[in-house]
């Protein structure tokens, strides 16, 4: 105590400044080492988290200012007798982008170009628009694209691809139907769909009518579709149609019905799968939430109607699962509806269009459990067109079609004796 | 004094604010700092014991006899192992079977060969008991692990009446899944025993039995009473089930592609083997499947016993296929072999009617002109013939234990409602 006072007393100046002085430099230093040592981890726990997020971060303005804008692809085709292949071929070409433009080709073009189409541009439309894969159709597309349509759809339909398969699509005069396109490095290319085509769907129906008696009439015209094989002339019969496990989930939406879902049944043949078809299963699906759709086999068919069907039942099965407005399918339905087949699928209306084939007159009634039930409806048609009145078109302009059935043939042997493999689906 | 108090008092009011002042200047550091210190930080017990349970896989167990496997059985299969993360399998055994149901058409490892080969079972229990006991129960719990016991939504009684899951209920671990409508072992069996009907009696004329019993076209059986199929409910094959059974991905670009067709009825142990080993030739597997118009013309008109749609899924059930072409040619042609592009080609040297190798229409013919046929050793020398002469020399006792099954079916369809699942 002494000590401290005399101390503080005889150099009341040093500890004034020296003393204060040296506490608070220490103090200053511990400060600063703690801030130093909880900045470091404080950056170091920050730079951990952040780091992360720093690239991704930069990445997402170029990619959020790239992504406003859709890639926009487009196809056109005759899209005459819709058919799986078409089906397919526009389902990759949507895989090339994120919108798919389809240009459907105009009547006189067809006729120009090709021959007589069987199907109307307002009935092709329709099957086109109700394809799951189609954004947008532009109708009346011109068959060869000019420098000027191609202009219109870079510019006006804001176009980034122009898409075909891999067999080449001439124009009469023999030149590629799409030089400008592949020229300006605007165009992709797609596998194409094997073993079904138009011009095959037209063969079968041509051979059923070249075994025409004078006294037959058209529905048995239809039916002997399978004949001799000396027919092969009006057939290109080169490939065939090979469904694979794969090819129906591609076509699959793959979703259930919701626990509260309305499911709506209908079933039928669905061959020759035409614009009175997807205009019906329209219908029927604004009855409810989930669209359950029956397709006969062949065997039924035939042992119903004493004819087969032109294509078989998977071809039918892929026409009917491409439909925007088809959910599930039974591949292979009975013919009658059973109680334990509503039960099954929970089934809450079945539902039949007043236009369809007929049945034998003294058939069962296939919907007799239905309608006891209550849950049968009846929907009038939108369209008049069934698959004979189809076939009926072809038969009736059969000279013109066997013309250009024999022309594709010989492309078509072309093709495949070249052929190599392209990857794709 | 009084100064040197003072000036004592005042250093230590400095430091004792100073200090305060350093206090707090740590703490606030320290919290903004502390959620960004969390990640390093090693995770607290709550937060670890969370993820080591959800580490911890759903474990499912699901027992049956898998006679004659085929695609209900694989459908019932795919619905357990959704209900969880890892799906064990019980196959009952020979004499488990015997006693319960009649004699088993295929042995015990036989099945177990079919039960590993689909591609949602993880592992296997063989000679699982019939009834599930309180002693087998809690080995399924503290030894296998198992969270649920599941079964089917049809009843599952024993000989005694009661129902064979009626423990695990109670204990609150079971869970339901859906019957697969239109395909059991006991129709398939059917269809057999029919077959040999026909022949000891010619007065039928059925041009295909899977055509009568599987599609439910055609003649309608005139004795209903016969005890040779369960009519109630027909295999509906949809879209989505071909969805949910394909695998999700095609072949790489330089995928070595190897393709293996035939008819695939009746999908028994030595179709498994024999894919497994074309598997290993290649990168992907694509399997063809004949129709059942060319397996009658070529095998005869009471084959084949299931129809294409039922036989394509029994196919796409098996682990080691990638896809199928439904349907597939009799011929492998050029055509098909760049469309898929194929590598090669491969049959077994156990396989029905051979004698396609005397004909000028060989199959094989352009695979073999480009040099990318082989011929590969079957593993196991069963073929449909030799499952159907079993059921054929045990006739009798199938006939009695379908009989039996068909009242029971007939019970369960007239209660029946719609279950939800898949």
């Amino acid at each position: 105590m002494a000590i401290g006072l005399l101390a503080f007393e005889s150099h009341q100046g040093l500890w004034n400044s020296g003393y204060y002085s040296q506490l608070f430099g220490i103090g200053g230093v511990l400060i600063t080492l703690t801030i130093l040592m909880l900045s470091t981890g404080y950056f170091g726990g920050i730079g951990a988290p952040f780091a992360p997020y720093f690239w991704p971060y930069l990445g997402q303005v170029p990619k959020k200012r790239e992504r406003k804008r859709p890639v926009r692809v487009y196809m056109d085709g005759c899209f005459d007798l819709m058919h799986y292949g078409h089906a397919n071929a526009l389902r990759q070409a949507k895989l090339l982008g994120d919108q798919l433009v389809v240009g459907v080709v105009s009547d006189e073009e067809i006729v120009a170009n090709k021959g007589p189409p069987v199907l109307s541009m307002e009935e092709r439309l329709t099957l086109v628009s109700g394809l799951k894969w189609v954004d947008e159709v532009v109708p009346n597309a011109p068959y060869e694209i000019t420098e000027e349509f191609m202009n219109t759809l870079f510019n006006k339909y804001s176009i980034d691809y122009i898409i075909h398969g891999d067999d080449p699509c001439l124009l009469p005069d023999g030149t590629d139907a799409y030089a400008l396109a592949k020229k300006v490095g605007r165009y992709k290319q797609i596998k194409r769909t094997e073993g079904v085509s138009s011009t095959d769907i037209v063969g079968r129906i041509l051979l059923t009518f070249r075994q025409k008696d004078a006294d037959t009439d058209l529905s048995v015209v239809v039916a002997e579709k399978s004949g001799e094989k000396s027919n092969d002339e009006v057939k290109s019969q080169l490939s065939h149609f090979l469904p694979t496990s794969r090819r129906i989930m591609q076509f699959s939406n793959g979703q259930a019905p919701s626990p509260g879902a309305r499911v709506v049944y209908v079933d039928g043949t669905f061959d020759l799968f035409h614009a009175g078809h997807v205009e019906f299963l329209r219908s029927a699906r604004q009855l409810g939430d989930f669209l359950l759709v029956g397709i006969y086999d062949d065997e039924s068919i035939r042992d119903r109607r004493g004819c087969r069907p032109i294509m078989h039942l998977h071809e039918r099965t892929l026409g009917v699962l491409a439909c925007r407005y088809v959910d599930e399918v039974i591949i292979g339905a009975p013919w009658e509806v059973s109680k334990d087949m509503i039960t099954t699928f929970n089934i809450s209306l079945v539902v039949h269009g007043t236009v369809a084939e007929g049945n034998s007159a003294g058939e069962i009634d296939p919907y007799a459990v239905p309608k006891s039930m209550g849950i049968f409806q009846t929907i009038r048609s939108p369209k008049s067109i069934t698959t004979l009145s189809v076939a009926t078109r072809i038969v009736d302009n059969h000279e013109a079609y066997k013309k250009r059935n024999l022309k594709k043939k010989a492309s078509e042997d072309r093709y495949y004796t070249q052929k190599k493999f392209v990857s794709g689906d | 004094m009084d100064a040197g108090n003072g000036c004592s008092a005042r250093a230590l009011a400095a430091c004792v604010v100073g200090g305060i002042v350093l206090g707090a200047s740590v703490l606030a550091l320290h919290l903004a700092g502390g959620p960004a210190a969390i990640p390093p930080l090693p995770l607290p017990p709550p937060i670890g014991a969370l993820l080591r349970r959800r580490r911890r896989p759903v474990r499912v167990y699901m027992d049956g006899c898998f006679d004659m496997m085929h695609y209900g059985h694989c459908n019932a299969l795919r619905q357990a192992r959704a209900l969880g993360d890892e799906l064990v399998v019980g196959v009952i055994s020979d004499d488990e079977i015997k006693a319960n149901k009649g004699p088993p058409v295929t042995p015990l490892h036989e099945r177990m060969v079919m039960v590993r080969a689909v591609k949602w079972v993880d592992d296997i229990i063989p000679d699982a008991p019939y009834a599930i006991t309180e002693e087998f129960m809690n080995k399924l719990f503290n030894e296998y692990n198992i969270d649920y016991i599941i079964h089917g939504d049809d009843p599952c009684l024993l000989p005694d009446g009661t129902d064979a899951y009626a423990l695990a209920k109670k204990a609150g671990r079971y869970k339901q899944i859906k019957r697969t409508e239109g395909v059991s072992t006991t129709d398939i069996v059917g269809r057999m025993l029919l077959c040999v009907r026909e022949r000891s009696s010619d007065a039928h004329n059925h041009s295909s039995l899977q055509r009568q019993f599987s599609s439910g076209h055609g003649q309608k059986v005139d004795d209903t009473g016969s005890g040779t199929g369960t009519r109630v409910s027909h295999f509906l094959p949809t879209s989505r089930r071909i969805v949910q059974f394909s695998n999700s991905k095609g072949p790489g670009p330089d995928s070595r592609i190897v393709y293996i067709d035939g008819a695939f009825d009746l999908f028994h142990a030595g179709h498994v083997e024999i894919l497994r080993l074309a598997r290993e030739l290649g990168d992907f597997l694509l399997v063809g499947i004949h129709t059942d118009q060319t397996i009658s013309a070529t095998r005869g008109r009471h084959r084949p016993i299931m129809n294409l749609h039922e036989r394509s899924l029994s196919v796409l059930a098996c682990r080691y296929v990638d896809e199928v072409i439904i349907g597939a040619p009799w011929d492998v042609s050029k055509d098909m072999i760049t469309t898929f592009n194929i590598s090669l080609v491969v049959h077994g040297t156990i396989a029905e009617n051979m004698d396609f190798t005397e004909d000028d229409l060989h199959p094989y013919a352009v695979p073999m002109a480009m040099g990318i046929y082989r011929r590969l050793e079957s593993p196991l020398d069963i073929t449909t013939s030799t499952i159907i002469r079993r059921i054929v020399a045990n006739h009798e006792a199938y006939q009695k234990r379908n009989e039996k099954k068909e009242a029971s079916e007939k019970k369960y369809y007239e209660g029946k409602s719609f279950v939800n699942g898949e």
